[in-house]
């Protein structure tokens, strides 16, 4: 019901809802939450107990076959908590806890207690199924493959190859989507994404371009020792909710703030210390406005900033302009409010910042996650344990998908797209750049972003003449990724209804095979979860896990990496892109693919995390601390868990990983770093020209511990270990490798050997370079971050000041923002609409909501309106109203009155999907694969608007209307 | 002898539901039946916390005491366990239970009731303990493994805590002194005005 | 009506079979508990649960 974020009891059998309201009420009556804690029993008489444990062999049941248990880990989110599978003959019959897991200590949340649900599958795509004259056929694999590939092949013949897009998954594995991003590569083109464009492409790009890496900075441990915690735009309670067993922590034992700045009064901010309740779309604005205070008292860290930051003086400049009446009038949040805040922050250092969709999704999200830095470096938080950016991830594997780039925009580990970022990667796969060139449309596409996810609508409905590639797309390829995650539903559906082909690789149907009235030319193909193989995975924190295989894939599904194969070998280039990976029964082997990214991925260390040293890691696990992460004693003595990337250098030299990105209070040898040399050793002369690099001589500050050189340096190649004279610690067989390369121009990116790497740290260098960070990234739309009003803002009156941009063309396609924004629809459109996540599921929520123990404890679509405008509207709680986006799209949702969101603001949860536009279409899902719990997408009422960087798509604020159904 | 208990740690508790799912996980709970769940008061305002609820295993049971057939009876440990072949599921222990705890499964077309179903501390029920009989009429027997109920420790933040009482409550004491006088501990300002939530 | 007789018997003979039941206790004393007895917890079982609940320390 949705009263289930009252009570918890699901709709269904009449006793049920009857025992629920009594049990309201009993509670409320009896008033027994008088204490925190709720006892029950008397005190235990202690007798003298003989100690000896219960063996797992006891706990055999009458069934032969020993009971094994499996280690993998959870496939929900990107806290990655260690999943144990007890198995008996092959069936999956139990889930225990976890409790060596240094990141979960056996916890879970609802998701995570779960997944032995996947063993179940009874929802499951059962074999490969093809949609003709409207009807579902089940079809071969072999027939579908060729169906498939015949029809791509045509396209390529007719349209070139960017007229296919392919768009992976933050559910595969990382050798999966290290095979996939090559996979497209091979194919010749860059149309190819993942869910990583439109949860954190923003965080990636503002990040990155601040201090080099895009990563969450610490780790969930790290947090223990944090004295501060600020929120923005993230609700872990939901969305990551073992994160909390760190966040409390440091709560209960530091006497941390947890200051949380959101629209809604989420279930994190009922346990914070502080609510700030800000307008959507407004964080650059609250951020300059808890500066103005830093900066007015002078709090911020002075001696920090002169070390370790450039620019801030320009920054200041900006925040100079939010004194607290303005921000007031744009955020809505009081100045007294914000001055604690940032006295708060400015008094309990380390602090560290946590902030997750709310604050990204935006056309001024890389705005937003550069604000949210430069609040950090203000403080001087950043490259301390307790510190830093904790960015949560959203997906199990968001942030090793984004990692190997299964972008439109990068090769793997971030090489971006340049003929010699090609050229690198055809060494490591052993195959002639000419090969590869000779597989795209033409050079120039070869080295140009491709379309996003966010965009594929436009990619195929756009005027041919006005995109930059010789065809729209007309093949979609969705594995493992929900649509329902994407917007305008009513321009979505058409798109799917002008493609040529479509198909779809997940364990379910999804969504996408349901949405259209397409009534042939689809594929669903059968793809195993990750319970059903094994690889690596990596969590937000960077740590490396490996995942065993539970149980054989069930039914007819098979692992993405085998289907990439078969793939491939129907396209005609599987000889070439498996060229070094051995391959059995159309199965890549696992630990092979493993081992050859570990060749290619210098840039952002993957290259020490072998498979080898990985499973030692998850064999001994209890032999990692549990705050530092750090193993002490044990075969993995003195290496961080799952080896956290940048793991330097071969396998062979032993990096222990880095736990907490540059922080300097440790040699680069033992997991030290300093901020990345990334953008040049001077500032542009039209920002000053100033040193860019670390400067200060202060070791252990503006350098890391054993620095040789003392002080910040760029970048290390070839010719900077001869200037030096360094190279002389070469071997042989380095030198040799770095020779045939590039000589002199071989840098720590390219050098095959891992000797330039080796050889910089032995002397306590980041192979990097050791630079300032920067507050102001001058190749940006705006180097400093700026407030710009939402594309469909109620404030009209603001956009004197904070008006959008002007429309351009990005990512091959025209791209609109101040002709949308000019139109005012604030008047037929009144409220603002936003969106989240709910704990139960997860996604687009297609998996989740075939889940039975999930789906049970959220049955209906809802929206959540404050009481002031459900009443003002005349709509009462657990009413059906339509919600209608500013882009006339409707849903049709039960109202869910409650003070939860403020007024003006409605909130929906988007992992729902199988309605459309008040119409069931639970009767289109081929049979006995429809999920339990249907509903209307949110997406599909969100409306224009992407990022100006990375097109991340505005789905935190647009504006609807709510009427009564 | 110890005696079992239950503590949910308001505090701690953020509403996941991974007691909710973690039960049926482990006892095959079928859908409607909901031995554990998680109760939420001053939901969406300031003041929210939420407690995960399911049979206390009360010392002095009601629902032992109005039981008109005796199916009740208590272990050693304090667990209050319950015969599916003596139970008529008349609902008078739904009466007089001031949780909620027990669940009637819904049998033929007139809502007529089953055998009464609750939650069992993961102490299997009167049957051979690890049989398979004994896990299709009540469950995991967790207990006879040397484990402990799964809601509790599979809680996503240890808001929910299970186990030998005296080490229970050592673990809850632990986390009031670190959090200090006044920290925020539920109740701590109506026991003292002005010094806290 | 002998027929009748016969059928009536054999009914009452099968409805009374039915009630047979070997599992259910048959005499009834208020507030004891009849039924199947579970099996105890071994001193073994209990240490082992008392080291299991300190792994919830967190």
């Amino acid at each position: 019901m949705l009263r289930k974020k009252v009570n918890g009891v699901a709709k269904g059998p009449r006793l049920s809802s009857a025992i629920s309201e009594l049990t309201g009420g009993a509670v409320d009556r009896r008033t027994f939450l008088r204490n925190s804690g709720l006892a029950i029993g008397g005190l235990a008489a202690v007798t003298g107990l003989r100690s000896g444990m219960v063996t797992k062999a006891e706990a055999a049941s009458d069934n032969s076959g020993a009971i094994k248990i499996k280690k993998s880990i959870c496939t929900h989110c990107a806290v990655c908590c260690t999943v144990l599978a007890e198995v008996q003959n092959g069936v999956w019959i139990g889930q225990e806890p976890g409790f060596d897991s240094p990141i979960n200590l056996g916890a879970h949340c609802a998701k995570g207690a779960a997944v032995r649900e996947h063993a179940h599958g009874e929802r499951r795509l059962k074999f490969p199924t093809k949609l003709v004259g409207g009807k579902w056929k089940k079809i071969s694999w072999d027939d579908a493959i060729n169906e498939i590939g015949d029809k791509m092949l045509a396209i390529r013949k007719e349209s070139g190859p960017d007229s296919v897009y392919w768009l992976g998954s933050a559910k595969h594995s990382n050798e999966q989507a290290y095979l996939f991003r090559k996979l497209y590569a091979f194919w010749g083109s860059n149309n190819g994404d993942h869910q990583a464009r439109i949860c954190h492409s923003t965080t990636v790009a503002g990040v990155a371009n601040t201090w080099g890496y895009g990563a969450m900075t610490n780790s969930f441990n790290d947090i223990r020792k944090t004295k501060a915690m600020i929120l923005l735009g993230s609700n872990p309670s939901e969305a990551h909710p073992v994160a909390l067993q760190h966040i409390l922590k440091a709560k209960e034992e530091n006497n941390a703030a947890l200051i949380v700045c959101d629209p809604r009064f989420t279930r994190t901010a009922s346990h914070a210390t502080e609510f700030v309740r800000l307008r959507p779309g407004t964080d650059v604005a609250l951020i300059w406005g808890i500066l103005w205070h830093i900066f007015e008292n002078s709090w911020e860290d002075q001696e920090y900033i002169r070390q370790r930051v450039w620019g801030l003086e320009y920054i200041r400049e900006e925040v100079k302009k939010w004194t607290p009446e303005e921000t007031k009038r744009v955020t809505g949040v009081p100045g007294s409010q914000l001055r604690r805040v940032a006295r708060t922050l400015a008094t309990n250092r380390p602090g560290t910042i946590i902030w997750c969709m709310g604050g990204t999704q935006h056309t001024t999200g890389n705005n937003n996650t550069r604000a949210y830095c430069i609040l950090q470096l203000a403080l001087g938080n950043i490259g301390r344990t307790g510190g830093g950016a904790n960015i949560f991830r959203g997906h199990d594997n968001v942030q090793g998908a984004t990692d190997f780039c299964v972008l439109s925009h990068s090769l793997p580990g971030y090489y971006g797209l340049k003929k010699g970022s090609w050229k690198h990667w055809a060494r490591v796969w052993d195959v002639e750049y000419d090969y590869l060139k000779g597989r795209f449309a033409s050079e120039k596409l070869m080295q140009s972003k491709g379309i996003p996810v966010s965009r594929w609508v436009d990619g195929v409905l756009e005027a041919k003449d006005k995109i930059d590639q010789p065809d729209n797309l007309r093949a979609m390829v969705f594995w493992g990724h929900a649509n329902n995650s994407q917007t305008r539903g009513i321009e979505m559906k058409k798109a799917f209804e002008k493609l040529d082909l479509l198909v779809v690789v997940d364990p379910y149907p999804t969504f996408s095979a349901v949405m259209s009235d397409r009534t042939d030319g689809v594929y669903l193909l059968p793809a195993s979860t990750q319970y059903e193989t094994y690889g690596s995975v990596t969590a937000s924190n960077r740590s490396l896990q490996w995942r065993e295989k539970v149980i054989e894939p069930v039914f007819e599904c098979l692992p993405d990496h085998t289907i990439i194969y078969k793939f491939a070998k129907k396209l005609g280039f599987a000889d070439e892109m498996f060229k070094n990976i051995k391959v059995e029964n159309d199965e890549p082997n696992v630990e092979e693919i493993t081992l050859e990214f570990n060749k290619g991925m210098w840039t952002i260390g993957y290259t020490g995390q072998s498979p080898d040293r990985l499973k030692l890691h998850m064999a001994n696990q209890h032999t990692f601390d549990k705050t530092t992460l750090k193993a002490n004693g044990g075969p993995a003595d003195g290496e961080y868990y799952g080896l956290p990337w940048p793991c330097w250098g071969t396998a062979e030299m032993k990096h222990p990983g880095t736990p907490n990105l540059y922080d300097p209070s440790m040699p680069v040898a033992e997991g030290g770093l300093n901020f990345r040399a990334r953008f040049g050793v001077k500032a542009p002369d039209k920002w000053g020209g100033a040193n860019l690099l670390a400067e200060g001589g202060n070791e252990g500050v503006s350098y890391p511990v054993g620095n040789e050189l003392k002080d910040g340096h760029p970048e290390f190649t070839m010719a900077m270990l001869k200037k030096l004279g360094w190279e002389g610690d070469l071997t042989a067989d380095e030198t040799a490798v770095i020779e045939k390369i590039a000589g002199d121009k071989t840098n720590w990116k390219t050098d095959l050997s891992g000797g330039i790497q080796r050889v910089a740290i032995k002397h306590g260098c980041a192979p990097f370079g050791n630079s300032k960070a920067r507050t102001v990234v001058w190749n940006f739309p705006d180097p400093i971050p700026l407030h710009r009003e939402p594309l469909y803002t109620p404030r009209r009156d603001l956009l004197d000041k904070y008006a959008t941009y002007s429309d351009r063309q990005m990512f091959r396609l025209p791209t609109r923002y101040a002709s949308i924004q000019e139109q005012d629809f604030s008047k037929e459109y009144p409220l603002i609409m936003t969106s989240g996540r709910l704990v139960e599921y997860e996604g687009g929520g297609e998996e989740s909501r075939s889940n039975k123990w999930l789906a049970e404890l959220q049955q209906d679509m809802f929206v959540e309106i404050n009481t002031s405008d459900a009443n003002n509207l005349g709509i009462r709680d657990g009413q059906m109203v339509w919600v209608e986006g500013a882009e006339k799209a409707k849903l049709k949702v039960m109202a869910m009155v409650t003070e939860r969101v403020g007024r003006g603001v409605v909130f929906m949860p988007f992992h729902f999907g199988g309605h459309f536009q008040g119409k069931d279409l639970r009767d289109k899902y081929p049979e006995g694969a429809d999920p339990y719990v249907l509903g209307e997408a949110a997406n599909v009422a969100f409306t224009y608007g992407y990022d100006s960087v990375t097109n991340m798509q505005e789905t935190k604020v647009s504006l609807c209307k709510v009427y009564k159904a | 002898m110890a005696r079992m208990k239950f503590l949910c740690d308001a505090e701690r508790c953020i509403e996941c539901n991974a007691c909710v799912t973690a039960c049926k996980n482990e006892n095959e709970v079928p859908w409607g039946i909901n031995r554990r769940r998680v109760v939420t008061i001053n939901d969406g305002k300031p003041g929210e916390r939420s407690i995960s609820v399911a049979c206390m295993h009360c010392s002095d049971a009601p629902c032992m005491a109005v039981c008109p057939v005796d199916v009740f009876y208590q272990t050693d440990e304090g667990v209050v366990l319950h015969s599916k072949d003596l139970c008529i599921g008349c609902g008078y222990c739904f009466y007089a239970c001031p949780f909620g705890a027990p669940q009637f499964p819904q049998v033929g077309n007139f809502g007529s009731r089953g055998k009464m179903d609750k939650c069992t501390f993961c102490a299997g029920g009167p049957e051979t303990d690890k049989s398979d009989v004994e896990f299709k009429k009540y469950g995991r027997n967790r207990l006879a493994e040397g484990k402990l109920p799964l809601c509790a420790e599979m809680c996503s933040t240890k808001a929910l805590l299970a186990g030998d009482g005296d080490v229970v409550s050592d673990i809850y004491r632990e986390r009031v002194v670190s959090r200090g006088f006044g920290s925020g501990a539920w109740g701590w300002g109506r026991a003292y005005p002005g010094q806290g939530a | 009506m002998r027929m009748i007789s016969f059928f009536l018997i054999l009914a009452g003979t099968l409805v009374l079979a039915g009630c047979k039941d070997a599992d259910r206790p048959l005499s009834y004393e208020k507030g004891v508990y009849a039924g199947k007895a579970d099996t105890k917890l071994t001193a073994d079982q209990l240490e082992a649960l008392r080291h299991r609940g300190a792994l919830q320390r967190q």
